[in-house]
């Protein structure tokens, strides 16, 4: 398969969070703002990269019996390093992120291809794999950061532009629609952005 | 694909995955060593930012206090009735020129999501400098606002320190936060344990 | 020698358990466990054998994860390899109690059996004991914390499960709803509801 097509698979057509539905957790709890979101997709897809190669290489060492075991503390190991990076150097993104970090571990998504794919191919395809992954999980977060933030605060990347402020869009930062922050309201905006995809797809269908 | 069997005695599956975390630990350890320093650093740096918003161009001096909320009580710090005294991390004396102007103080009142951290500066002159939440984990939207909205903490600045403050829902003069009563309660049990214990220190 | 975080009264652990089934739920407020919450809600009875699952494992990692942090970790210094240490500590426990409920409780786990492997990734356990730790509980409060996370996703869970059963059966929604995304609004509507327990304090 050409890279060009597994990334529109893995980021669209197959995507971990809107397709397969892995990963809800830090999905829904981690996009009330854009920061947050690419905070988020970015540290899980280090971890992916990291760990489908290391696994990849190991492939052949691991006995089956102790696969998951040996997955589990190579994926946190890296989770760990994560952590501990993003505490020392982007220490804001590390507390606003709080529990959620080290809680990579048992992302679904990042142990699920380390099953799935890792533990079946060379090295070079494994990583591939992760990039796509990371970046499908990465594209479901901003979208829905990026739709939560607008409407539940007015704002865009907060926190990036402007220090704490972010950009304030004119009409949504007078009448922001709070709930959407709340964690009703990641509920809801998952809801609509799926309706919508499978609108999309119905419509494809029918051409 | 590669399909091999990867069967293997008892004696290879405790090697292998000991090497592993043998392997895993080690690298923690390094990036550990690496970190450490910095995130205490940035703890401090974090504290020292904000006590120099709150009183500036002040030298501070650590005093070295560090008090359970228990303790504190025991130092005769009475909150208004219903709420109970805040931990203190720390307290430190504020100079300018050699005189003393105030102090800050590090809090940890308990919020919505656990415990906030706060520095609550005290001036001499018996009002409250300012107040800065410095670190919590409330609800994004709404208590979240208690360090995000900068706004929103400044009505503390220029209130008499006398350990009384209420929010206006308790018949007080505290703006709560929209939807987040709590969280406010819980900044103001901060910035009256801060001023009643400082009080206490004549 | 070690050390202990200090001991909790009655009412704390009253009120710490109220909060976290209901004002904090695990799965509605703080989105700890949502893979299965989804995953396994199609049928009551089932989700109800998940959340029995749960509250189980969640319970003995609590107190497991509690004397690792204290009684290794922390004399050890090795403060920084809690997430490793405790995700192999629930991994093991799983893996354990699997055994053990095999031999021992056959009927048990006939019951809960195939939920337990699930559970080792389920972030709620996870996020439990590393809770217990960051707002530093006593052992009773850890146990009593695992417990009460536990009963609080069982209750959205089994609330949700029973939601979709009526979905599924009788509700006319937009076609691009149905399915999943109307299953994602009927819990956004749940979360609402649990909204209203935010400021509860009975003690």
């Amino acid at each position: 398969m050409k890279f060009s097509e597994q990334l529109k698979s893995g980021v669209i057509l197959d995507n971990p969070v809107f397709m397969q539905t892995i990963g809800l957790c830090p999905t829904l709890a981690t996009t009330t703002s854009l920061q947050n979101a690419i905070g988020m997709g970015a540290a899980a897809t280090v971890v992916l990269i990291c760990s489908n190669i290391v696994i990849s290489a190991m492939r052949r060492i691991i006995p089956d019996k102790i696969r998951i075991a040996a997955f589990i503390t190579i994926i946190a190991t890296f989770v760990t390093m994560i952590d501990l990076s993003m505490q020392a150097f982007l220490p804001s993104l590390a507390s606003s992120l709080g529990l959620f970090l080290p809680l990579i571990v048992v992302n679904c998504i990042i142990l699920g291809r380390a099953e799935a794919y890792a533990s079946k191919n060379k090295v070079l395809p494994s990583a591939l794999d992760g990039v796509v992954m990371g970046l499908g999980f990465t594209f479901a977060l901003v979208l829905m950061g990026f739709f939560r933030e607008l409407l539940g605060a007015g704002t865009i990347l907060s926190g990036y532009v402007n220090g704490v402020n972010g950009i304030a869009v004119p009409f949504f930062h007078s009448n922001p629609m709070v709930m959407m922050i709340l964690p009703a309201g990641g509920f809801l905006m998952m809801g609509f952005i799926l309706a919508a995809i499978q609108k999309i797809m119905a419509r494809k269908e029918d051409k | 694909m590669d399909n091999s069997k990867k069967e293997g005695g008892i004696v290879q599956l405790v090697v292998v995955l000991g090497l592993i975390t043998f392997i895993c630990a080690l690298l923690l350890g390094v990036i550990n060593g690496v970190t450490a320093d910095k995130i205490t650093q940035n703890g401090i740096e974090t504290r020292n930012a904000a006590m120099a918003e709150i009183i500036p161009d002040a030298d501070f001096e650590d005093l070295g206090t560090a008090l359970s909320a228990e303790d504190v009580a025991a130092a005769g710090v009475t909150l208004p009735a219903g709420r109970t005294a805040a931990q203190i991390d720390g307290v430190y004396k504020a100079t300018k020129d050699g005189e003393e102007i105030g102090y800050c103080v590090q809090v940890e009142p308990k919020g919505f999501g656990g415990n906030l951290t706060m520095i609550v500066g005290i001036n001499a002159d018996g009002t409250v400098a300012g107040a800065k939440v410095t670190s919590h984990a409330e609800t994004p939207g709404l208590g979240a606002k208690s360090q995000a909205d900068p706004n929103w903490i400044t009505q503390f600045a220029g209130q008499t320190a006398d350990g009384q403050l209420k929010v206006a829902k308790d018949g007080g003069t505290i703006n709560a936060i929209t939807g987040a009563t709590i969280t406010s309660r819980a900044v103001t049990d901060g910035v009256n344990t801060a001023a009643a214990y400082v009080a206490t220190l004549g | 020698m070690f050390n202990l975080p200090a001991s909790m009264g009655l009412t704390d652990i009253l009120s710490l358990a109220i909060a976290a089934i209901l004002v904090n739920n695990y799965i509605l407020v703080q989105f700890l466990g949502c893979c299965s919450f989804f995953g396994v809600s199609k049928k009551t009875d089932t989700a109800l054998g998940m959340g029995m699952a749960v509250i189980f494992v969640m319970a003995i990692a609590s107190a497991a994860s509690w004397a690792v942090q204290y009684f290794i970790l922390e004399p050890l210094g090795l403060g920084y390899m809690q997430t490793i240490a405790f995700i192999l500590v629930i991994a093991t426990l799983v893996q354990f109690v699997e055994m053990f409920m095999k031999k021992a409780m056959p009927s048990l786990y006939s019951a809960l059996g195939i939920f337990l492997p699930l559970i080792t990734t389920n972030c709620a356990v996870l996020g439990a004991a590393k809770t217990n730790i960051s707002n530093s509980y006593s052992f009773i409060g850890s146990l009593v914390y695992g417990v009460a996370a536990g009963v609080g996703y069982t209750l959205a869970i089994v609330l949700f499960a029973s939601i979709r059963e009526r979905l599924d059966a009788t509700s006319k929604c937009p076609k691009c709803f149905e399915g999943f995304p109307i299953s994602l609004v009927a819990a956004a509507l749940l979360a609402m509801s649990f909204m209203g327990f935010s400021g509860l304090s009975i003690w």
